[in-house]
């Protein structure tokens, strides 16, 4: 199935967007992100559908998604 | 022992904090929010939980911007520090702690000065008056105790919120001695800084605390790790992480929750009803002991917390705490690091013996202390 990533802030703001995502009937999880290394470390909230409505969602509750250069695995 | 020193940290540890340490250190010894292994998600989760927790019991709408610190004094130099205070006028109140009056001390270096609003023990509203009497227009901040730690006297924090929110001067309360015990509301109370410990009301370890951090802080007292932003030499700018450079206290903080749960399942409400009427008790025996000084009237409950200061008036405070330690009682004697407080209630120069009950202390404890202390005064 196809992923996509939408990279956030922090570990903090990775749960609380995956929670909020799930909660609205996303399948949604958690890791590291990977590939280049942007922003440096951090954490992706991968979505397997509707990637722009899931940002949607985490910017309406201040959960700030980064820019991402080539989310897909 | 029987232990009276709650003030300073609360002990015994609810069986479910002690269990939640030990199942932390085994299962989460590991380092949140940098590692995508499984138990660092989990640790990472368990610290997301904590967060909820607090906020939630606060009446924060942000667990996101709950800041886990090593305790209350760390907390409030957070937000002393972090903001970049120079010239004009801070106020505070006649009792406060050193965790707050120390680094206003070092503020008079910026040109900041300090002004003391007299706090009136059982006039609330009058203690709200000497607040809005020094407030002005080049007032940077208001920061004071919920209630003091030599008295219990609580201070009027929602009038004073109040009055920061309409002159819209930045508002910090030190909760060191009410977090868990009297019911506090961030939006309610309109403070924009809550500092407290874990290891007091809430019934966690010792090494946690919480900065419920409500407006943006422009300076940082520690720079370091967060895991996240790496690629970037300066501090990220995100709560929490912004205020929590290096690795937390996770053992600490899944205590710290277990023990906010502990204080959510029996309310601070009864919890503050019971150990005042230990108090209450404590205060009406010594106060029928000849030789003992009281320095409060009466302490009605919604007026104080379980905070007791005497003096057994042939002995030194520092020698009473000896004698009752002699027969298995623990209590503080001395200064208790808040000579403004001491000055206050006119106890500088020789201190006080401190009181102060838990959930755990009994009405038969409290018996036989007054009995010891009676022996004392003789």
């Amino acid at each position: 199935m196809k992923q996509e990533r939408i990279l956030v802030g922090s570990i903090t703001y990775a749960i609380k967007g995956r929670d909020l995502l799930r909660s609205m009937g996303y399948s949604a999880y958690i890791e590291r992100s990977k590939g280049q290394l942007e922003h440096g470390c951090g954490y992706s909230i991968y979505v397997t559908y509707d990637t722009e409505g899931a940002k949607r969602i985490l910017e309406k509750y201040h959960i700030k998604t980064l820019p991402s250069g080539g989310g897909e695995i | 022992m029987i232990y009276f020193d709650n003030a300073a940290t609360t002990s015994p540890k609810p069986e479910s904090v002690r269990e939640a340490v030990a199942f932390a250190l085994k299962n989460y010894s590991v380092n949140p929010g940098r590692g995508s292994y499984s138990r660092s998600m989990e640790a990472s989760k368990m610290l997301f939980e904590c967060r909820e927790t607090a906020a939630s019991f606060f009446d924060f709408s942000y667990p996101e911007k709950v800041v886990f610190t090593a305790n209350c004094t760390h907390a409030i130099n957070t937000v002393i520090k972090g903001m970049n205070l120079k010239n004009g006028n801070i106020v505070t109140s006649s009792l406060e702690h050193n965790a707050v009056m120390r680094p206003l001390e070092k503020l008079k270096k910026n040109g900041c000065e300090i002004r003391i609003a007299e706090v009136f023990l059982d006039d609330p509203k009058a203690t709200a008056r000497s607040f809005a009497r020094l407030i002005d227009d080049q007032t940077k901040l208001v920061i004071c105790l919920h209630a003091s730690n030599v008295c219990g006297c609580i201070l009027p924090i929602e009038d004073i919120g109040k009055l920061c929110y309409d002159r819209k001067v930045p508002f910090a309360v030190d909760a060191a001695q009410t977090a868990g015990v009297i019911p506090i509301s961030m939006e309610k109370m309109h403070i924009d800084y809550l500092c407290l410990p874990g290891h007091k009301g809430l019934y966690g370890p010792m090494g946690t605390g919480l900065l419920l951090c409500g407006k943006p802080l422009p300076n940082t007292l520690m720079e370091g790790g967060t895991g996240n932003f790496s690629i970037r030499l300066t501090q990220p700018d995100e709560l929490p992480e912004r205020l929590e450079s290096g690795t937390v206290n996770v053992p600490g903080i899944a205590g710290l929750k277990a023990g906010i749960e502990f204080v959510k399942q029996k309310t601070p409400k009864r919890i503050h009803e019971y150990e005042m009427g230990l108090l209450q008790t404590a205060y009406q025996g010594l106060k029928n002991i000849r030789h003992v000084t009281l320095y409060t009237p009466y302490p009605k409950s919604e007026l104080y917390t379980s905070v007791l200061s005497f003096n057994v008036n042939k002995l030194h405070s520092m020698e009473t705490s000896e004698q009752l330690a002699k027969v298995g009682f623990a209590l503080r004697a001395g200064l208790h690091c808040a000579p403004s407080a001491h000055r206050r209630l006119g106890t500088i120069s020789y201190g006080t013996v401190r009181m102060s009950t838990s959930v755990f202390n009994t009405k038969s404890e409290v018996n036989r202390f007054l009995h010891h202390v009676s022996s004392l005064a003789k």
